[in-house]
């Protein structure tokens, strides 16, 4: 078996015309196969790239959004609250006016019945003292007319004094 | 003038012989193989010939009856570094190896998986594999000292009996060892089919057979012959120099080189669909048939 492999004929003109075919294959296709091949590559490559970019901003948009969205709900909390504070301020100054107004129409009240009451109490003590005025008249005038004795006297003073009290 | 195509006609008288030399190859494969195609069929002298021709040693003999599997060796061991150096220095945006790897795995699995449906993902891997190792072999051929290891039959036997007993031990895993003897007898159903399994269930284990038989023939058929054609007519290059005394020749097999490279990428594509079509009948089985 050594033999038969050892007489092969080696041709090196064969495998000098191998290597001749195996450059020139090489160099053709680094002139017209290499440059689409690594372009296509690049692409790729390019694509993937801008893909994962893309997804990169998108992912950084949804979360600025996000955030603006989250601020604004801040905001708008921030907002309402300051509203409610107002309203429930607005409501206790008008409570407080409310108040004050009706504490000054009481005391008006009250004043006013004080003054009806002073003047009536005038108008009474006028009209007793024209009432004690016309009684002490009558007495005199009785006394005038009856027999003015002491002991009389006295008693119809003593009267005359009930009657004034 | 004669004399050359005397020389080719004789060329192409052994590459029709192919499938005789299939059979002398089968026959003598496990120590014979190497030489008796070495004999018959012109190729281009590789690195190890050229070493056992030099350096006549027990081991250099040793390489050159094996050298189908010392540049079997060479190309698995080419994609091992590729596909270490891709994986190395992984990152989201890939380099130069890794997209070229990405690219290839990408455009493979989309390949196998259109066939198979999302389930057959898992056939990826070995579907894959054989396509870019079939494809790198033939390839080898055209890059001078090198051999095409699938240009034996020994490598595509190899290849095409590996496809074989995925295939049949996928369809016991899918179909069960009494679904897989139901498959193997076409799926009875009625009873004139009944009928017919006696003769249904040998033409079926036939079919089976016959498919790694036509996977290894019709690649190593293609490559040997698209190896030969490079030699012959680099022979005839050669002779058309013979007159200049330096071992020089006209590279007339140049346009056949391309031919060549559309030849390897075409088999390992037929070879590795063939394979995906193969694993589809397995899985698929009851909505391809009725």
């Amino acid at each position: 078996m050594g033999e038969i492999a050892h007489s092969l004929d080696l041709n090196w003109g064969l495998i000098v015309t191998q290597v001749i075919g195996f450059l020139l294959t090489v160099w053709i296709l680094k002139a017209f196969a290499w440059k689409p091949l690594l372009k296509m590559l690049e692409d790729r490559r390019k694509k993937i790239a801008g893909d994962i970019d893309d997804a990169e901003k998108i992912k950084s948009d949804a979360e600025t959004l996000l955030d603006d969205y989250n601020a604004k709900l801040r905001d708008i909390e921030t907002e309402a609250r300051s509203k409610i504070q107002d309203a429930v301020g607005e409501g206790n100054r008008i409570a407080t006016e409310i108040r004050e107004q009706a504490r000054e129409e009481a005391r008006q009240i009250v004043e006013k019945s004080r003054e009806e009451l002073s003047r009536d109490i005038a108008k009474a003590r006028v009209e007793l003292r024209d009432e004690v005025v016309g009684m002490a008249m009558t007495a005199a005038e009785k006394i005038i007319s009856t027999k003015l004795d002491e002991a009389e006297q006295k008693r119809l003073l003593e009267d005359f004094l009930k009657e004034v009290e | 003038m004669t004399g050359f195509f005397t020389s080719l006609l004789l060329n192409v008288n052994s590459s029709e012989n192919v499938t005789h030399h299939a059979a002398d190859t089968l026959a003598n494969a496990a120590e014979h193989g190497g030489e008796a195609a070495a004999q018959h069929s012109p190729e281009f002298p590789n690195l190890v010939e050229i070493l056992n021709h030099y350096f006549h040693t027990g081991f250099t003999q040793f390489l050159f009856d094996y050298r189908i599997v010392v540049y079997s060796v060479v190309v698995a061991v080419f994609l091992s570094l590729l596909a270490y150096a891709a994986y190395r220095k992984r990152s989201l945006i890939p380099g130069p190896a890794q997209n070229l790897m990405e690219w290839i795995v990408d455009v493979l699995s989309n390949m196998v998986v259109s066939i198979l449906g999302e389930q057959g993902r898992r056939f990826v891997p070995f579907i894959g594999t054989l396509f870019i190792y079939i494809f790198c072999m033939n390839l080898l051929g055209l890059i001078p000292g090198m051999f095409s290891s699938t240009s034996k039959l020994n490598t595509t036997l190899a290849l095409a009996i590996c496809v074989f007993l995925y295939v049949q031990f996928t369809g016991l895993r899918n179909f069960g060892i009494l679904g897989y003897i139901h498959h193997l007898a076409g799926s009875p159903k009625s009873v004139v089919e009944w009928c017919l399994v006696p003769l249904n269930l040998p033409l079926h284990i036939i079919g089976e057979l016959a498919k790694p038989v036509s996977l290894s023939l019709r690649l190593f058929g293609n490559i040997s012959g698209e190896d030969m054609l490079l030699a012959i007519f680099a022979t005839l290059g050669v002779t058309i120099l013979s007159f200049i005394p330096v071992p020089v020749g006209l590279p007339l097999h140049l346009p056949f080189i391309f031919l060549a490279m559309l030849t390897s990428f075409v088999q390992a594509l037929v070879f590795s669909l063939l394979a995906t079509i193969y694993f589809s009948l397995m899985t698929h089985h009851e909505e391809e048939n009725h």
